[in-house]
């Protein structure tokens, strides 16, 4: 007896990859540095082209943005980091992944500049070091320089307002003292 | 109160839709009259009571009823009336609500009109079309019910997403939906041919005019998205590759196969198996479609709030209905399948090979889609498809596609001939080169060699088709009652082509910092800063921006582009100023103001024949709809 069995066995195989992919969220990735040393950050910054190097943010819990003039989802979470310069005392430093001087300036220009420092990365080999997956990447790190927590994916209001602000606070008044 | 009626009403209509699964399909089975006779009616009380249930919904958005946690969600007192009836298929809940709703008033539509199709078959069809109803409303009553109370009732609700608060997407989800379960129709009576053993001509042309219907939704839809998205988002773009985008060109690019094959199969009794296979795919395409923007696997900027036992759900579901069809399908299909030779040189095998191209377009658009999720799930990390890989597959696809296209009209059912096609196609290859030419010659000196080929997929296809209605007109003396629909439809596709080529080939766009009183230049076309004033709407602050659009130092018109920032919202909402003509749309968004000397940031968009995009699929559907008109005027001369 004959079957044409081809269009099933391939749907049966997308299934099991549905399964399994119910089963992941696609904002959580565990990133093997979290509670490491964080990887150094020396770079160049995007508007005077001078050297930045991380050290200077010693000794209190600074975040790290990664981000790209090309991506999406950057554009959905950028309108939301103005909530985050509202902190008093907190660092935000963006890491600006594989892209164009010019077209990060520009975008910049357009959508309103939260960091404090925007570090260049044009052949994404800091975002190498930091395990960079897909952007944008958001990472916090202590005083001490070690990665607490890492997100993946646009931030929600509701993650900056209940995940994001309340680590680094705590990181904040920890590292203060 | 109200609410309670409304579930009341929608425990009642899968009630309905489950018996008239259970006793259609049983009655079918054990062919006892009296039962197959109740369907309609079963199909009616279905229709009914869901419709109740909407329309109770709507009325609670009206009353402002925040004790229902989705109305308190997704309306406020502040929102316009229009806006508060839309909110109720705004959001996931009543979306879903409207989609069952659509999908039993489909099978309604089906229940009165049986011409062409036997007792058994109609039987069948509405019994699956029951289960599919079935399935849809037990998975709103269990997971997603509009109807949910609170227990602290709010003063006020949270308000729509301002995003959705616009026209365009009060109509946008509901074409969108009819056309996502119009599907559904030739799903139901692919299964009952399965099922049965055996296809006839009549039931495949009743199909054609179904799906065709179908697909004009589609069409109609998908095209009203991407305006929505071109001048609501205020990135300047009209397709962006999104999965949410690509969940509906998904069932769109399957269904435009069905169309074709369909007609080959109706015309020469071949390519049955193959049609079979397309009906059901278009629908599981839409099942698959919905799984991924409501289940949360993959992220989107435009997803619904997602959550995992819905996903759960809709993959069950999505097993059941396609995996069950697609196992009928293994077992049936080669008994129907009676291998009938075919000419490599004919209409069939020509259209063959374009269902074979829209096919892989729709893997690979599936593919795109789904690999993040694949690499996800083999743990080799996490990354995003984005419109490289889009542009890389399916421009190479669309030009044998357009060459096909072309070729079509002039090519004979059966058997043709090289020599007699060759001097069919010459005035074709002719007036092609003839408007590729002239075209080249406009464009010149800044000529890609994207361009030729763009210009020259749309004189093919375009004129292709134009050329042999005249010649049709000449030879009989009337226009071609049958394929006037499709003439238009092809043109339409012709014109869409030179759009796409012609605004992302010479678009400009431009983020630029502008002072009061300083002007930026796109073309011949200078566009001057005003000033900015600050506002305030119905439900939102407003920042506008009054820009002045010059063409070669000639006044036009002045552009006001805004930003706004609705109460309880706090991302920013761009309204874009867009001076829109079919030549070409000047596009102004404003962006943030930079330091304080009234300096803003601004994106400048100049885009040659971008309408000529949403204009092509607006044709592609008269076509369809024509088609679906004529084939009904044929059919009841006939009788």
């Amino acid at each position: 007896m004959k079957r044409a069995s081809w269009p099933l066995i391939i749907f049966i195989m997308i299934s099991l990859l549905f399964a399994l992919g119910l089963m992941l969220n696609p904002r959580e990735v565990p990133s093997p540095l979290i509670g490491q040393q964080a990887p150094s950050l020396k770079g160049q910054k995007l508007d005077t082209s001078t050297p930045f190097h991380a050290e200077v943010l010693h000794h209190q819990a600074w975040l790290l943005n990664v981000w790209a003039s090309w991506c999406t989802g950057c554009l959905v979470e950028h309108p939301l980091f103005k909530q985050l310069t509202q902190q008093p005392g907190l660092v935000l430093v963006g890491l600006n992944y594989k892209d164009e001087a010019k077209a990060a300036q520009d975008w910049l220009n357009l959508h309103g500049n939260p960091y404090d420092y925007v570090i260049t990365d044009p052949q994404g080999r800091l975002g190498l070091d930091w395990g960079v997956y897909a952007v944008p990447e958001t990472f916090l790190i202590d005083a001490q320089g070690i990665v607490r927590r890492k997100w993946v994916g646009a931030l929600t209001q509701q993650q900056i307002e209940q995940e994001v602000i309340p680590a680094w606070q705590q990181l904040h008044i920890a590292g203060v003292k | 109160m109200l609410g309670e009626l409304g579930l009341f009403a929608l425990i009642l209509a899968a009630g309905f839709a489950g018996l008239l699964s259970v006793l259609s399909l049983w009655g079918a089975h054990t062919a006892q009259r009296g039962l197959m006779h109740l369907a309609p009616s079963l199909a009616l009380a279905m229709f009914s009571f869901a419709g109740l249930s909407f329309l109770l919904l709507i009325v609670a958005f009206l009353q402002d009823d925040f004790s229902l946690k989705y109305v308190a969600s997704h309306s406020s007192v502040h929102m316009p009336t229009l806006f508060k009836v839309s909110a109720a298929w705004g959001a996931h809940e009543g979306s879903l609500l409207l989609w069952a709703l659509m999908l039993t008033g489909w099978t309604l539509a089906v229940a009165y009109r049986a011409k062409g199709l036997t007792q058994l078959e109609h039987t069948r069809i509405l019994g699956i079309l029951g289960f599919i109803s079935f399935g849809f409303l037990v998975f709103i009553l269990f997971t997603s019910s509009p109807f949910e109370r609170l227990l602290n009732v709010p003063e006020d609700g949270l308000g729509l997403n301002p995003l959705l608060q616009d026209i365009a997407l009060i109509i946008h989800p509901p074409l969108l939906y009819m056309g996502y379960v119009g599907v559904a129709v030739s799903f139901a009576l692919a299964i009952a041919l399965l099922w049965q053993g055996e296809v006839r001509k009549s039931a495949l042309a009743w199909a054609r005019s179904w799906t065709l219907i179908a697909w004009v939704f589609l069409t109609l839809g998908i095209a009203l998205g991407s305006w929505w998205a071109y001048y609501e988002l205020g990135w300047g773009g009209w397709w962006f590759w999104d999965p949410v985008e690509n969940a509906s060109l998904l069932p769109w690019l399957v269904s435009t196969a069905l169309i074709h094959s369909l007609l080959v199969s109706e015309k020469r009794g071949v390519l049955i198996g193959w049609t079979l296979l397309l009906a059901i795919l278009a629908f599981a395409m839409s099942l698959i479609g919905a799984f991924l923007v409501r289940s949360g696997v993959l992220t989107s900027v435009h997803a619904f709030a997602t959550d995992p036992t819905r996903g759960t759900y809709i993959l069950l579901f999505l097993l059941v209905v396609i995996g069950g069809a697609l196992t009928l399908f293994s077992y049936q299909a080669p008994k129907l399948v009676k291998p009938k030779p075919m000419q490599l040189l004919s209409k069939e095998t020509s259209l063959l090979m374009n269902n074979v191209l829209l096919m892989v377009m729709a893997a690979s658009v599936l593919l795109g889609t789904l690999y993040p999720l694949l690499l996800d799930a083999l743990g080799l990390g996490k990354l995003s498809v984005g419109a490289p890989y889009f542009n890389a597959v399916m421009i190479p696809l669309t030009i044998p596609l357009a060459l096909l296209m072309g070729i079509g009209f002039f090519l004979r059912w059966k058997q043709d001939h090289a020599a007699r096609l060759t001097q069919a196609l010459w005035p074709l290859a002719l007036f092609s080169a003839l408007a590729v030419l002239i075209g080249a010659l406009w464009l010149m000196p800044d000529l890609p060699i994207m361009a030729v080929v763009g210009l020259a997929m749309t004189a093919w296809v375009g004129l292709g088709a134009l050329i042999w209605l005249i010649q049709q007109r000449v030879r009989s003396g009337h226009l071609p009652n049958s394929a006037l629909g499709a003439v238009l439809a092809h043109s339409g596709f012709a014109l869409m082509l030179f759009g796409i080529a012609l605004s992302s080939l010479y678009g400009i766009e431009k983020d630029v910092r502008l002072a009061p009183g300083e002007s930026y230049s796109l073309k011949n076309y200078q566009l001057q800063f005003v000033s900015v004033s600050q506002g305030a709407g119905a439900n939102y602050l407003t920042s506008q921006a009054r820009v002045k659009l010059f063409k070669d130092d000639q006044f036009i018109r002045e552009l006001q582009a805004e930003k706004r920032l609705y109460i309880g919202h706090k991302m920013p909402m761009t309204e874009v100023a867009i001076d829109a003509g079919f030549t070409r749309d000047i596009y102004v968004a404003l962006g943030e103001p930079l330091g304080d000397q009234g300096a803003w940031s601004f994106r400048l968009q100049y885009k040659p024949f971008l309408r000529a995009i949403w204009l092509g699929a607006l044709l592609m559907a008269l076509g369809g709809l024509i088609a679906v008109f004529r084939r009904w005027q044929m059919r009841s001369k006939t009788i």
